[in-house]
């Protein structure tokens, strides 16, 4: 906990969002986010995979600050962000910043590309007119735009180019962490590539932390360093990249390795592999055992009844299931790795 | 259609000529080459220049009686005259005065409350806007004429009570059109990444999120403003208008009468109204078209 | 249930647009055929034509797109030439097409029911209690848990991979003998994509339906097509069995493409730094502004001044596997 290398700790986060009253009495709680930790470590980044629904984005936003809540803490260094409140959490944002996930949606139609990307520091009177106007254009080079393309209005760039747009904006004020919420997950193959390379090198180069967040196992084994493995609101599973990648433990992990589609595969590999059916149970009633029990070929009685913690297996690697380790992955990699 | 894009081959280079495109630029042209909402503006023009210039260039005193009551068109006067001898052409010119403001500050009066209720409701949701809400029913419920009615009554009929009468009855319906921009609008990425970047409310609500839902905002005021008129008008034809200030709705309200025996002295003042809503519908209209053409590009 | 000849067949199909200065060319002289029982995958970047490909087809282009030369053969007609009235009859009987979003596809209005009724109604003339009949069973063949009691649901009352079985269901629902699925899953996680595709298999090798599937995935495509047609700015580039074509990719964009897309490294192979991904630098041009000669030369590694200069041929690499690119013949010995 004591670590001074984290840039971002996040202890026991739990948002819950009332959505008004329930058919039978009382109040329609939605668990998004019941109860999340982790860290991340200077110029790493921190990946977070999982279904829609499983409260991702709602994550990224508690971190930001544009949602409320419920529960638990929220640390940049050693400054409590959660806490923090009106001017001084005003104050704060400038080392925290975040890019969306819809090019399309997430800039201003009527502002132009340097208004928007100078719009952070005007909001929080960073620099001088003139200084602000530098700092834009050279965030434009950053993320691989001429610098006269602030002239021109979003939708005048391509999507992948509006997500450039983005990343610069997310730039701007010099921030320590970027919560990136699915910022590739709108593009097609190419564009997505250029993205994520530009993310790395920018990493690199200016020493930035990432909370990425996207549901491509893939991209994430490409970007991060350590992931954590989301279902319903909880981490089932969290271990440093090359772990888990290498031996992954929970049943929920597996079916979303089995799932992933690759250009090699044979066709029709699908059919052949343990895919998981159904849908996961809703976020306003979660289930009082282990929350993936219902569509888990694993369970059991006692998975029905009780809440398995998350264990620690070693070198960073902490898996919620009962039989963790015990199980016999039903991926052909997995097993010759075991 | 087509739009600056950086150039193809390369990320880093923009097209030497590339011209900021702003979005509401394309918006201009598709509603300059509306036939419809061209004329609607040519009629609006006239219709103002003749209430702005006509008394004075026509120089025929509206109050006066000029000419033998209700003569027909033509017969010594333009228009005719109405039951006391006065020149109908006169009181329209004077009285467009009357009602074009009547309706275009009840217009703004109805906008500016609909607006800052909708924008409240539709910003802070929750109770706020559950409260807001209740609010507007009750007002959308009521019967506005009636309530209309009630209001000139008890105050006594007066331009600023009715004014004040139609910009209570008429914000309902843009509030709540205001209210459901503001939530579309408030949940789009590009408001929570102003807030994220240290906006404050009133920036958030007035900077961010007021001038993107301004545009269905601006046409229901178009209809709002023609609404307005038609209701000073109907309210004047009740015998609830400002006796004393000679507006096209009153004209027709102390004529009507006379109906049967002399048209023209509600017929003409009855065009008038109906040549300036039209007029305002058309540009709605026309505003509309080009703020949501069907397809759209979106690259 | 596939046999050669093909039923779908794209001939030379030119689609243009109305523009500020004339008409713009969105899709150039296009060839592709689908086989009866197979699936062909349609890839490319964004706006390479894709889908316009799939919107000529359903004669459903947006106003101001039109087809300006070329046929294509549904079952040997011509349906560049049907009247509407023959279109209607075609479309939801022996085509239907699955879009894109499963949120906006569904009228809101109607029960889940309702909708798929009706499209059987209309398309096969069944009565009320038939088509009703075949909504359940159609519900109960994409695995909609509860079919009788979902029928009455309202498409918003449904998660997203579950409106998108219903598009499923809907498509199905009057056998066409063809389904142009646009990006049926993109939409939607990898699970659940996984059960839809899976779905989609099952559903084709019992009725024999051909499928053209749009994505830019070339990982879908592994998984479901027997065929591939790649597609660049209004080009059809590449084409071939999907095989060959994932193999050895004889279009510089083709492999540029393989290499862009990240593999999942699972068990031993995790270890350590992958490999880098490879960029295809720049984007596609825009309509109206495009390079001559090749339109992949200026983002392409091999372009000479030929290839700027000159429209690639479309170049045969292997029975039924042609690139356009001059480069073609070279790469593929290298
Ligand atoms: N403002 C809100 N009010 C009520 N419920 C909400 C709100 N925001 C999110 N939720 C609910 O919280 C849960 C988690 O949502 P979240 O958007 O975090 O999921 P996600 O993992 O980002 O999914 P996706 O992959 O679809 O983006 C969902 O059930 C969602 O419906
Ligand atoms: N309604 C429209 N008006 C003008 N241009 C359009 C319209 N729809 C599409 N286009 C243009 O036509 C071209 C082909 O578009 P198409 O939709 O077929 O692309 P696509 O390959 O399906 O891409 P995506 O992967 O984004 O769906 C693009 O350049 C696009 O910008
Ligand atoms: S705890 Fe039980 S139900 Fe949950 S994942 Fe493990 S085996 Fe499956
Ligand atoms: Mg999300
Ligand atoms: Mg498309």
């Amino acid at each position: 906990m004591s670590d001074g290398n984290n840039i971002l700790r996040v202890n026991g986060l739990k948002v819950h969002f009332d959505t008004g009253r329930a058919p039978g009495g009382g109040r329609r709680i939605v668990h998004a986010v019941d109860g999340v930790n982790f860290s991340v470590k200077k110029g790493t980044c921190f990946g977070i995979v999982g279904e829609s629904g499983s409260g991702k984005s709602t994550i990224a936003q508690a971190i930001m600050r544009l949602v409320p809540i419920t529960e638990g803490s929220v640390f940049l260094k050693n400054l409590q962000i959660s806490g923090l409140q009106g001017e001084s959490l005003r104050d704060a944002r400038a080392r925290f910043q975040m890019v969306f996930q819809d090019p399309f949606s997430s800039l201003n139609p009527r502002k132009k590309a340097r208004a928007a990307i100078r719009e952070p520091l005007d909001l929080l009177g960073i620099g001088d007119a003139k200084g602000r106007d530098e700092v834009a254009e050279e965030m434009l080079t950053a993320v691989g735009l001429h610098r006269d393309a602030g002239r021109l209005f979003p939708h005048q760039f391509s999507g992948g180019q509006r997500q450039r747009l983005c990343i610069a904006r997310a730039l701007a004020s010099r921030p320590d962490l970027i919560v990136c919420d699915e910022p590739v997950s709108a593009l097609d193959v190419a564009i997505q590539a250029q993205i994520l390379n530009l993310l790395r090198k920018l990493q690199q180069d200016m020493g930035l932390s990432y909370v990425f967040i996207s549901h491509d196992l893939a991209v994430v084994q490409y970007i991060c360093d350590e992931v954590g493995v989301m279902y319903l609101g909880q981490f089932v599973e969290r271990a440093p990249v090359g772990k888990l990648f290498a031996e992954a433990k929970h049943p929920y992990t597996w079916s979303l390795m089995a799932a992933a589609l690759s250009p090699e595969a044979e066709r029709g590999a699908l059919a052949k592999r343990p895919l998981l059916g159904g849908e996961p149970p809703s976020p306003t009633n979660p289930p009082k055992g282990c929350r993936f029990a219902a569509r888990c070929p694993f369970a059991t009685e006692k998975c029905k009844a009780e809440p398995p913690a998350l264990r620690d297996f070693g070198g960073g690697h902490r898996v919620a299931c009962h039989f963790a380790g015990e199980l016999e992955p039903p991926i052909p990699e997995l097993k010759s790795a075991a | 259609m087509n739009t600056d894009t950086l150039a193809p081959d390369s990320n880093l280079v923009p097209p030497p000529a590339a011209k900021p495109d702003h979005p509401l630029r394309e918006t201009l042209v598709i509603f300059l080459k509306n036939k419809a909402a061209a004329a609607g503006m040519i009629l609006l023009l006239i219709v103002l220049v003749g209430t702005i210039f006509g008394p004075a260039l026509y120089g025929v005193d509206a109050n006066e009686m000029v000419w033998i009551p209700l003569s027909p068109p033509g017969d010594g006067t333009p228009l005719g005259t109405d039951y006391l001898g006065r020149d109908i052409l006169a009181g329209i010119l004077v009285g467009g005065r009357v009602t074009l403001i009547v309706g275009a500050v009840s217009a703004v009066m109805t906008i500016v409350i609909g607006v800052v209720v909708g924008a409240f409701a539709g910003f802070f949701g929750g109770r706020v806007d559950a409260a807001l809400m209740k609010f507007t029913e009750f007002f959308q419920v009521l019967p506005s004429l009636l309530l209309a009615m009630v209001l000139v009554t008890i105050f006594a009929p007066s331009l600023t009570t009715i004014i004040f009468a139609i910009g209570v009855v008429g914000w309902a319906q843009i509030a709540r059109l205001t209210r459901a921009e503001f939530m579309r609008i408030g949940n789009l990425d590009y408001v929570k990444a102003a807030r994220a970047a240290g906006a404050r409310d009133s920036y958030l609500m007035f900077r961010v999120i007021l001038p993107g839902s301004l545009p269905p905002i601006i046409v229901s005021s178009a209809l709002v403003t023609g609404a307005s008129i038609l209701f000073e008008a109907g309210l004047s034809f009740l015998g609830l208008g400002d006796p004393n200030t000679l507006s096209w709705g009153l004209i027709i309200g102390q004529n009507q009468n006379y109906l049967l025996d002399a048209w023209w002295t509600v017929t003409c003042p009855g065009m008038a109204i109906f040549v300036t809503v039209l007029a305002i519908s058309l540009i709605g209209d026309g505003i509309n078209d080009a703020l949501n053409p069907r397809a759209r590009k979106r690259g | 249930m596939t046999d050669d000849t093909p039923f779908l067949e794209i001939r030379n199909l030119t689609v243009e647009m109305k523009g500020d200065a004339g008409m713009i060319r969105v899709l150039d002289d296009v060839s592709l055929s689908i086989r009866r029982g197979t699936t062909m995958g349609i890839v490319g970047e964004s706006g390479c034509g894709k889908s316009m490909t799939a919107l000529a087809i359903m004669r459903l282009l947006p106003p101001g797109f039109q087809i300006t030369s070329g046929q294509i053969l549904l079952d040997g007609e011509d349906i560049t030439k049907a009247s509407e009235a023959r279109m209607r009859q075609l479309r939801g009987n022996d085509i239907s097409m699955i879009f894109q979003e499963p949120m906006t596809s569904l009228n809101p209005v109607y029960t889940v029911g309702e909708q798929i009724a009706e499209a059987v109604r209309q398309h096969q003339g069944l009565d009320t209690a038939k088509a009703e009949q075949r909504a359940i069973e159609m519900l109960k063949a994409v695995q909609i848990p509860g079919a009788e009691a979902r029928l009455g649901s309202y498409p918003h009352e449904f998660s997203g991979g579950m409106r998108q079985r219903v598009m499923i269901a809907m498509a199905l629902a009057c056998q066409p003998r063809l389904i142009v699925a646009d990006e049926p899953t993109t939409a939607l996680d990898v699970t659940v994509q996984a059960q839809i595709f899976a779905l989609m298999r099952e559903l084709q090798e019992e009725t024999g339906t051909a499928i053209m599937l749009i994505t830019h995935d070339l990982g879908a495509v592994a998984e479901l097509a027997d065929d591939v047609a790649v597609f660049y700015a209004g080009w059809r580039i590449e084409h071939g069995p999907a095989s060959a074509i994932l193999r050895h990719p004889a279009h510089p964009y083709t492999s540029g493409l393989m290499s862009c897309t990240p593999r999942l490294r699972l068990g031993a192979a995790a270890s350590g730094q992958g490999p880098a991904l490879l960029e295809i630098e720049g984007m596609v041009p825009q309509l109206g502004k495009m390079p001559s000669g090749c339109r992949f030369a200026p983002r392409c590694t091999l372009a000479d001044a030929h290839c700027r200069s000159t429209v690639p041929v479309d170049t045969e690499v292997e029975p039924g596997h042609a690139a356009m690119c001059w480069k073609t013949k070279a790469e593929v010995l290298a």
